[in-house]
């Protein structure tokens, strides 16, 4: 099965949040309770959270009546930094494209809030209960051959979905036919070794407030090399000290200083 | 709109004015990014920069109310540097048309004004007449009284500087909008002209609709792909609704509601009965007998026959209604207040928020013996005697709150902007005891029905009124509606053509239509919409024509007749050969003396008039027939900061201004200098009444704001989020403030004027409340519509808690 991708092209978003709310529907997701809005121009709320595991975000222009709206949601990146920070493997990358999140593996830890360079998981600080919360990729929609709740209901298709290298080639059609009205970037396309969800803009990505400066390289490289014996030499270490345990025990039974229960 | 939504990738150019489409309809929005995509430089005009704006390439900052003043001189940019369509505007307009030598237009007014009664004698801009009683005409467009001339003297005035003076824009920005516009009078380039209530909420808003028209037809942009003049309308299914007649002035079909004065069918029928103005026009409403019969044997069938009129009596006439002032929405709130009516249906309504003047509106209502409200949920009108500050048991009124169905809860068509008649299927239950509106209206005549058959005051109109819908399960059955929508019919006998068909049958198109009781048809626009063929609304083949413009001629059903684009005669010249060959609509085909591409609007051969819906044939760049002006002239609006610039005459010569209430009061700037426009967003729908009680809504967009440029809100104190009031000659209301760059200040008038902006969405009832910025907005409106001045009015703002 082909890896699935999105395109968000901002050239074409009304900043309507059909998206948002078609989000909140699909993953049943709770209402926000606001009483104004929390940025600049109608964003709400501040930041992706419990209940918004997309948000459209509103940046003014400042001195100039213009307005630019981005979209963040979680990555999908091709090697997640969250997939190898985790302890327990409770997040994975599936065949097609998502990174899963298996709420009952998870501990609440944080590691792969600390992790992420997007900044996209979400920890419930309000409940006794904690979970992470982050954006699903509606893989239960692509296990049944569907596109996302949110690239389904975009009223000008500023969301597509499709196969990975359709939807990169895409991209970059789009920015070679029209020029003038595109950033010549790909954001997504090799941000952290390359990720599943390519933006396009037509201002400078940092203006949608967009995590930038961010490397080439997979995260996961930078700990891998090391981290990923962690596991190993832990459940090793976990064994050998056992197995060392019992026979200190056994002796020491043997020797009289223990008692033998 | 004259065009559709799938056209507009036609158009080289689109000017959106009086219209915010990316908030209001979103999904139209698709069509416009895909014209972008695709070469179409959009422009958008608006007091505000908004979510339209951001997508568009240009963007006009004008002050609220200027739009003639903004038109006026677009108009005066393509008479000046011959940016017209010069064979389309001879041959298709009445450029030509002499106006007669009682015609003057000096400092504002037009000839034949009567202060006193606030009116104008239109007979004053009669055209000249001929021994035949036609119109006198000069092709070669030089008789210093045609209309092209007059015209060339009416836009002299309307100059950049004089023009930017009144809109606020800024100069080299017009004339960018000017140049790029005033390109489409090409043949071979379209522009498509788009408007909303910024347009028509005003009291010169049919003037300013006439501003579009007249910049278009000298473009030659009607009745092209990609031309035409688009209205936005409203949230669904306001098209529908004025198609079937529910405005109360006409009958379904757009044919004109009687009043007292015809004593019968025969006076009726010749007063609204246009006669041709021209030797060689179609003049189709000459037609107008066939529709009514044929709706009156609809409605009473076999009661109504050749002997009494077609029971002509048994339709309600209007009077001159409130102080004369008709059955609009604002005399009848001004009957309410004045206790002149006992009760009202209140159906998928709520007066209380959306109606102008809130507060005047809710103690009108409160002067209610009875009120019932059809909706889904219990809303600030149906809550009226509940509305906080007020005491329940002061009130005397009983109502009574039908549940109504939402509509993916019941089946049934709606029409889009386009005409496109769309059917629609139940796709849930409605809840608990919802019903639909069809089956509430059922339940209601059955009622009338059964009390009447006993006793009542003329009980024939509802005693012989014909009422057969029942389908399954005690439903009506929509289809049966349209069916009889369509009409039928009644007797044996010979279509035009020749094929003779069955009484019962489905009548296949207005042409067919008698005013002789042998064909009954509830609505002659909708005629060919249910045929024998079926219900044509439900098709859904994608296949486009074989012009491949975007005609998808087997989608869905379009009114009249599924033409797609109106006035489409204008695309061929006289020969009937396409101005543009690579985007044509029509053309006639010699060999086979017939008409290809989409339905022809009128199917004669090439040469006749092609505005057949007209009496004289021909586009009115003139028009005696509105009560305020045959040519747009710019006034300032009822409430202005400043005098008007273009002239002494300072608001619309012809708006009622009332006085009848303590809340027909009206501010000037002095008290309030600010000027205020409300708008809608695409988070809530009209008066919040369905999203204020969606919980992911009301996330979104918790309360009421308003939007408040940076200059003024750094003057006034407020910063982002702070609360402020806003006063005006009616009332005050507390909402937060949201601080932007999207609305700058206006020098206009020599002076600076800010603006700012209220969404109208809320009120108290609901899980999402704020107050109600129609509270703040005035008994005012356009003489012709009667729709209320709701997107300018003057008003002043403080921080709260600021003396």
């Amino acid at each position: 099965m082909a890896q699935k991708a999105m395109i968000q092209d901002n050239t074409r978003c009304i900043g309507c949040r059909a998206c948002m709310i078609a989000c909140k529907e699909w993953n049943d997701l709770g209402a926000d309770e606001t009483d104004f809005f929390a940025g600049d121009g109608y964003q709400n709320p501040r930041d992706l959270d419990a209940n918004n595991y997309t948000l459209i975000t509103y940046s003014e222009k400042p001195e100039e009546a213009e307005w630019v709206f981005g979209r963040l949601l979680c990555m999908h990146c091709v090697e997640p930094a969250c997939v190898s920070a985790c302890p327990t493997g409770a997040l994975s990358k599936s065949d097609l494209g998502s990174v899963d999140l298996n709420k009952w593996r998870c501990i609440g830890c944080r590691y792969c809030v600390q992790a992420c360079p997007f900044v996209v998981p979400k920890f419930d600080f309000g409940t006794p209960l904690p979970e992470i919360h982050k954006c699903t990729f509606c893989a239960d929609r692509l296990a049944a051959d569907l596109a996302p709740a949110c690239a389904t209901v975009c009223p000008t298709h500023a969301i597509d979905f499709g196969d990975r290298d359709e939807m990169l080639a895409e991209a970059k059609r789009r920015i070679a036919d029209a020029p003038g009205s595109y950033v010549p970037h790909v954001y997504g396309e090799e941000e952290v070794g390359g990720t599943n969800v390519f933006h396009l803009s037509s201002v400078p990505f940092e203006k949608l407030g967009y995590e930038m400066g961010l490397p080439k390289e997979p995260l996961p490289n930078l700990t891998h090399k090391i981290l990923r014996f962690v596991p190993s030499v832990f459940f090793t270490l976990l064994s050998v000290f056992g197995v060392m345990a019992w026979i200190v025990r056994r002796r020491m039974t043997r020797m009289g200083i223990a008692e033998d229960h | 709109m004259t065009n559709h939504w799938s056209d507009m990738v036609n158009s080289d150019v689109v000017l959106i004015m009086g219209g915010n489409p990316a908030e209001n309809h979103p999904v139209s929005m698709n069509w416009l990014r895909r014209a972008k995509e695709s070469g179409t430089i959009l422009i958008h005009v608006d007091p505000r920069y908004n979510r339209s704006s951001q997508i568009c390439d240009v963007y006009a900052k004008m002050r609220s109310g200027a739009d003639i003043a903004f038109v006026g001189g677009m108009i005066h940019y393509a008479l000046e540097n011959e940016r017209i369509n010069l064979e389309y505007v001879r041959n298709y307009t009445n450029a030509s048309w002499i106006v007669n030598e009682g015609y003057a237009f000096e400092d504002g007014l037009f000839s034949g004004y009567d202060e006193a009664s606030r009116s104008y004698d239109r007979s004053r801009w009669a055209f000249e007449l001929g021994e035949d009683g036609f119109a006198r005409t000069d092709p070669t467009l030089e008789h210093p009284r045609c209309v092209l001339q007059l015209m060339r003297r009416h836009y002299a005035r309307y100059d950049a500087d004089s023009v930017c003076n009144v809109t606020g824009t800024p100069r080299e920005v017009f004339l960018r909008v000017c140049s790029q516009y005033t390109s489409t009078f090409a043949p071979d380039r379209a522009g498509n002209w788009l408007y909303a209530m910024g347009t028509t909420q005003h009291t010169h808003g049919t003037q300013n609709i006439r501003s579009y028209a007249i910049l278009q037809l000298l473009l030659g942009n009607i009745g092209v792909a990609g031309g035409g003049v688009s209205a936005l309308r409203g949230e669904s299914n306001v098209q529908g609704s004025t198609d079937q007649g529910l405005l109360f002035a006409n009958l379904p079909g757009y044919l004109k509601v009687p009043v007292e004065a015809d004593a019968d069918l025969g006076d009726y029928l010749s007063r609204v009965t246009p006669k041709p103005l021209a030797p060689d026009s179609v003049n189709w409403w000459g037609n107008t007998p066939k529709y009514v019969v044929s709706l009156l044997k609809a409605w009473w069938g076999d009661h109504a026959t050749a002997e009494n009129d077609f029971a002509f009596d048994y339709l309600p006439k209007i009077g001159a209604g409130f102080e004369g002032a008709g059955y609009s929405h604002i005399p009848l709130f001004q009957a309410m207040y004045a206790g002149q009516i006992k009760g009202a249906f209140c159906f998928g309504q709520n007066p209380a928020v959306g109606g102008p003047n809130s507060e005047m509106a809710r103690k009108a209502l409160d002067r209610l013996e009875w009120l019932v409200v059809a909706d889904l949920f219990e809303h600030e009108t149906a809550g009226n005697w509940m509305r906080p500050g007020v005491e329940p048991s002061e009130n005397q009124t009983e109502v009574f709150l039908l549940p109504a169905a939402a509509s993916i809860e019941k089946e049934g068509s709606i029409v889009n902007s386009g005409r496109w008649v769309q059917w629609r299927y139940e796709a849930v239950d409605p809840p608990g005891q919802a019903k639909a509106d069809l089956d509430i209206i059922d339940g209601l005549v059955t009622a009338l029905k059964s009390v009447y058959a006993e006793d009542g005051v003329f009980p024939d109109p509802i005693r012989n009124l014909v009422w057969d819908y029942a389908g399954d399960g005690g439903h009506v059955d929509a289809k049966r509606v349209t069916m009889e929508l369509n009409g039928r019919f009644l007797a044996d006998t010979l279509t035009s053509g020749g094929a003779s068909v069955a009484a019962g049958t489905q009548v296949p198109g207005f042409p067919e239509l008698r005013d002789d009781g042998t064909t009954a048809c509830g609505n002659w626009l909708y005629c060919g919409s249910y045929t024998e063929d079926g219900n044509l609304a439900a098709r859904r083949d994608p296949t486009d024509a074989v012009n491949g413009i975007g005609l998808y001629p087997n989608w869905a059903w379009v009114w009249p007749l599924n033409r797609r684009i109106l006035y489409n005669r204008c695309s061929v010249d006289l020969e009937g050969r396409p101005y543009n060959p690579d985007r044509w609509v029509i053309r006639w085909n010699e060999e086979s003396r017939s008409w290809e591409g989409d339905v022809p609007d009128g199917g004669m051969p090439p040469g006749a008039p092609p505005f057949i819906m007209l009496p004289g044939g021909v586009a009115q760049l003139f028009s005696p027939d509105l009560l305020d002006g045959p040519l747009p002239e710019h006034y300032e609006p009822v409430e202005s900061p400043i005098r008007n610039p273009m002239s002494s005459q300072q608001i619309n010569p012809v708006v009622r201004i009332w006085d009848t209430t303590e809340f027909d009061k009206l501010g000037t700037a002095d008290e309030f200098p600010i000027v205020a426009s409300t708008y809608r967003v695409s988070e809530h729908w009209q008066t919040g009444a369905m999203s204020r009680n969606m919980p992911w809504l009301v996330g979104l967009m918790p309360d009421s704001f308003c939007e408040i440029g940076t200059v003024l809100a750094r003057e006034k104190g407020i910063e982002n989020g702070d609360r402020v009031l806003i006063r005006s000659a009616r009332g005050q209301i507390e909402v937060y403030a949201l601080v932007t760059e999207r609305f700058q200040p206006y020098f206009v008038g020599g002076r600076t004027v800010h603006q700012i902006g209220i969404p109208w969405h809320w009120g108290w009832a609901g899980l999402g409340t704020g107050e109600s910025a129609n509270v703040l907005t005035a008994n005012v409106g356009d003489p012709n519509t009667m729709i209320p001045e709701y997107k300018v009015f003057l008003c002043d703002l403080l921080k709260k808690g600021v003396a």
